[in-house]
C-alpha cells in the first residue's frame, strides 16, 4: 500500500505539487500521466524517498518515509526505484551489476543467478552480459537498468519513464509483458510515470492524471471513460482531461497556415 | 589500505639485510676513530662529530629493529603470513612461527650489550640507543593498536609519544616516558595477539558500487565514517599533541598574538566545519533553493537545517574558545590544544549521525553531475 498524503512541494517559488493525495492498493499497477513539467517526476521522487516534500508525507506499507532510520530502511528493503536517467557503474558488467543489486536486496544466491540469467535473456542482453556497461548503447543500458529493478523482487516498484530512454521494440514488448503479468497478480505494486497512453492502456489497473501539480483524476480506465463521457482509446480520454482544447488549437494552427 | 601498508612493510623487511650490511661497517668505521680519540683524550670537533654520527647510526639501527619487530612479526601486518597462520592450529598462547612481536630476553641482552659498548665512547649519550629503541617500538605499535586493539593502549601510546615531544630536552623525563611507552606497547602487542583472528575468518562480501541510485537508496544502513571510539579518542589525542608541540614555542602575550590565534584557529575551524558539512550534505541538498526560501518565507527548514548546527558550533568554538581561555590566563599552547579538541569533538560527534541525517532529513538526493562516469 502506498499512501501519499497532502504532499506539497516547490523547488523555487512555483509550486510543483499541491496537496496531492493518492492511495495505491497492494497489487495495483498505476500509471501516472500528465503533461511535461507538471510534477510527475517530483511525485515519483517523493514516493521513492529521493525528495522529502515541504508538506505532507508518503507512507508505504504503513511506515512513513524518512521518519526514522528504521522505518526508512524497512521501506527501502521493499521498494525499488527506477529513475528517468539511471546512473549505472560503467566499469561493471551487466551480470556483475545485477548480481550486486540482487545481493543488496538479500536475494538468495542460487535463485538470484537463475533470475539474472532469465532477465538477460528476456531483454536480449545475453551477448553483452559480460561486457562493461560503459560499452553498451543507451537503449541497452536502459534495459540493464530495468533488469536491475526487476531483479530486486521488491514488492513495490516505482518506475519513472520506464518505456523511455531508447528501448527497442523487443525491449518495450518485454517490459510491457512483465508489467501485464504483474498487473494480473497481486504480488507487486507498481507505480509508473509515463506520457504514452497506448502503453498504459495495456498495462495499468488505474491511471492517475496530474496537471499543474494536482491529481485531477484517479480511476480505472473504464472509470475515466465514464467520468469524461469519452469512449474509445485512453489518449482521447487523456486529451479531454488534460487539454480539451487541443483540437481547437490544431484547427487554429492550420487555419493560419491556410490563410497565407 | 591495510594491504598497501602490509606490502610496504613487506618491502621494507626485504631491505633489512641490506640495512644491516650498511649500518654495521658504518658503525665500525665511526667507532674506531671515536675510540682512539677517546682513549688518547683528544677532544676536538672531529671527536664530537664522530660521536654524533655514531650515535645516529646506532639509533637508526635500533629504530629499524624495533619497528620491524612489530611490523615483521605481527600477523595482522602481513596478509600472506596471516592467511597461512589461519590454516594452522595456532592459537593465542602458542609461540608464533616467526617469533613474538614483543621483544624477548635475547633482544634485552643485545640492547644492553650494544648500550654497554656504546657507553665506552658515547658517554652521557649511552642511554640514547635504548630510548630510541623503546620509542620506535612504541611508535610502530601506536600505528597498529588502534586498529587491532586494545584501542585504549593505542591512544595511550600516542598521548605518551606526544608527551615525549613536550619534554624532549629533559633526558630523564624522556627516558621515563620512553620506558612507560615501551611497557604499554608491549602489553598492547601481547593483548592484541590474544584477540586473534581479529574477525579475519569471517567472509567479507565483495560489495562494488552499484551506481548512484542504488548506493543512495540502499536498504543497508550507511556505514559510519568514523567509529564512536575514534570519534572521541582522535580529538583528545590531536588536542594533546598540539599542546605538547606548541608548549615549547615562545609566543609573546598580547593583542597581536590573540588576533593571530583567532585568525588561524578560525580559518581552521571553518575548513573543518565545511568538511563535516560536505560529508553530510554530499548529494543530500536542501529540498528548495535559497531564492525559494526567501521568497516563500520558509527561511528555516528545521529538519534540513539541523545539518548546519554542528559545523557552526565547531567553527565558533575553534575561533572564540582560545580567546576566552587566553583571557582567563591559559597558556597559548593549552588554549589552542583545548579549543582544537573541543571543536573536533563537536564536529565529529555532534548529532545527528550521518546515517540518521541521510535517512531522515528533509532533503533532496541529487543526481551525479551530467557527464560523470561512475566507476
Amino acid at each position: 500500500m502506498i499512501n501519499v498524503v497532502d504532499v506539497t512541494h516547490h523547488y523555487g517559488v512555483k509550486p510543483v505539487l499541491r496537496h496531492v493525495n493518492l492511495r495505491v492498493a497492494p497489487g495495483e499497477v498505476v500509471a501516472l500521466m500528465g503533461p511535461n513539467g507538471m510534477g510527475k517526476s517530483t511525485l515519483m521522487a517523493a514516493m521513492a524517498g529521493v525528495l522529502s516534500p515541504l508538506k505532507g508525507y508518503v507512507e508505504i506499507d504503513g511506515r512513513r518515509r524518512r521518519a526514522t532510520p528504521e522505518d526508512e530502511l524497512a521501506i527501502r528493503r521493499r521498494v525499488v526505484y527506477l529513475p528517468p536517467s539511471p546512473w549505472l557503474p560503467q566499469s561493471l558488467t551487466p551480470r556483475e551489476w545485477l548480481l550486486g543489486v540482487g545481493r543488496l536486496y538479500e536475494i538468495e544466491d542460487d535463485r538470484l543467478m537463475d533470475h539474472v540469467g532469465r532477465l538477460l535473456e528476456l531483454f536480449n542482453l545475453g551477448g553483452q552480459a559480460d561486457e562493461g556497461i560503459g560499452s553498451l548503447s543507451t537503449g541497452q543500458q536502459k534495459k540493464v537498468a530495468i533488469c536491475g529493478t526487476l531483479v530486486t523482487e521488491a514488492p513495490v516498484m516505482l518506475l519513472d519513464e520506464p518505456f523511455a530512454g531508447g528501448l527497442d521494440p523487443s525491449g518495450l514488448l518485454a517490459l510491457k509483458r512483465v508489467l501485464q503479468r504483474h498487473a494480473r497478480g497481486d504480488r507487486f505494486t507498481v507505480v509508473m510515470a509515463t506520457p504514452v497512453p497506448e502503453l498504459v492502456e495495456e498495462v495499468a489497473d488505474k491511471v492517475a492524471i496530474i496537471r499543474d501539480g494536482q491529481i485531477i483524476a484517479f480511476d480505472t480506465i473504464d472509470g475515466l471513460r465514464r467520468s469524461t463521457g469519452v469512449g474509445g482509446k485512453l489518449d482521447a480520454v487523456y486529451e479531454q482531461l488534460v487539454s480539451p482544447d487541443t483540437a481547437g488549437k490544431i484547427d487554429r494552427y492550420f487555419a493560419a497556415e491556410g490563410g497565407r | 589500505m591495510i594491504r598497501s601498508i602490509a606490502a610496504i612493510f613487506s618491502g621494507v623487511r626485504a631491505l633489512v639485510p641490506m640495512l644491516i650490511a650498511l649500518l654495521l661497517p658504518l658503525a665500525v668505521l665511526e667507532a674506531a676513530p671515536a675510540l682512539v680519540y677517546q682513549t688518547y683524550g683528544i677532544h676536538d670537533a672531529k671527536l664530537s662529530h664522530a660521536v654524533g654520527r655514531l650515535q645516529t647510526i646506532i639509533a637508526c639501527g635500533f629504530a629499524v629493529h624495533a619497528a620491524l619487530r612489530v611490523a615483521g612479526r605481527h600477523p595482522k601486518w602481513r596478509g600472506e603470513y596471516l592467511a597461512w597462520l589461519m590454516t594452522t592450529p595456532w592459537r593465542p598462547g602458542l609461540p608464533l612461527p616467526l617469533g613474538s612481536p614483543a621483544p624477548g630476553p635475547l633482544d634485552g641482552v643485545r640492547i644492553l650489550a650494544i648500550t654497554g659498548v656504546a657507553s665506552l665512547f658515547l658517554q652521557r649519550f649511552a642511554a640514547a640507543p635504548p630510548i630510541v629503541y623503546a620509542i620506535a617500538y612504541a611508535l610502530a605499535s601506536a600505528f597498529k593498536l588502534p586498529r587491532v586493539g586494545p584501542k585504549l593502549a593505542g591512544v595511550a601510546l600516542w598521548m605518551i609519544l606526544a608527551a615525549i615531544v613536550r619534554v624532549r630536552t629533559e633526558l630523564l623525563a624522556v627516558a621515563a616516558l620512553a620506558l612507560v611507552a615501551y611497557v604499554v606497547a608491549r602489553f598492547g602487542m601481547l593483548a592484541s595477539l590474544r584477540a586473534y583472528p581479529w574477525g579475519e575468518d569471517e567472509p567479507k562480501p565483495h560489495r562494488p558500487s552499484l551506481g548512484a541510485w542504488f548506493d543512495k537508496l540502499s536498504p543497508r544502513p550507511p556505514e559510519p565514517h568514523i567509529s564512536r571510539f575514534a570519534g572521541f579518542a582522535l580529538p583528545i589525542v590531536i588536542g594533546w599533541a598540539l599542546y605538547c608541540l606548541l608548549a615549547r614555542v615562545q609566543l609573546e602575550k598580547g593583542g597581536e598574538m590573540k588576533l593571530g590565534v583567532f585568525v588561524v584557529m578560525g580559518i581552521g575551524g571553518v575548513i573543518a566545519a565545511l568538511a563535516r558539512w560536505a560529508v553530510y550534505g554530499g548529494n543530500h541538498v536542501s529540498p528548495i533553493s535559497l531564492a525559494g526560501r526567501l521568497r516563500t518565507g520558509r527561511v528555516i527548514l528545521p529538519r534540513h537545517d539541523v545539518v548546519f548546527v554542528a559545523p557552526l558550533a565547531g567553527a565558533l568554538l575553534a575561533g572564540f574558545m582560545p580567546l576566552a581561555l587566553l583571557s582567563a590566563g591559559c597558556s597559548p599552547a593549552a588554549a589552542i590544544g583545548l579549543a582544537v579538541a573541543a571543536a573536533l569533538l563537536v564536529l565529529i560527534n555532534a548529532p545527528p549521525t550521518v546515517a540518521r541525517w541521510q535517512l531522515t532529513a528533509q532533503c533532496r538526493i541529487t543526481e551525479p553531475p551530467p557527464g560523470t562516469v561512475e566507476t
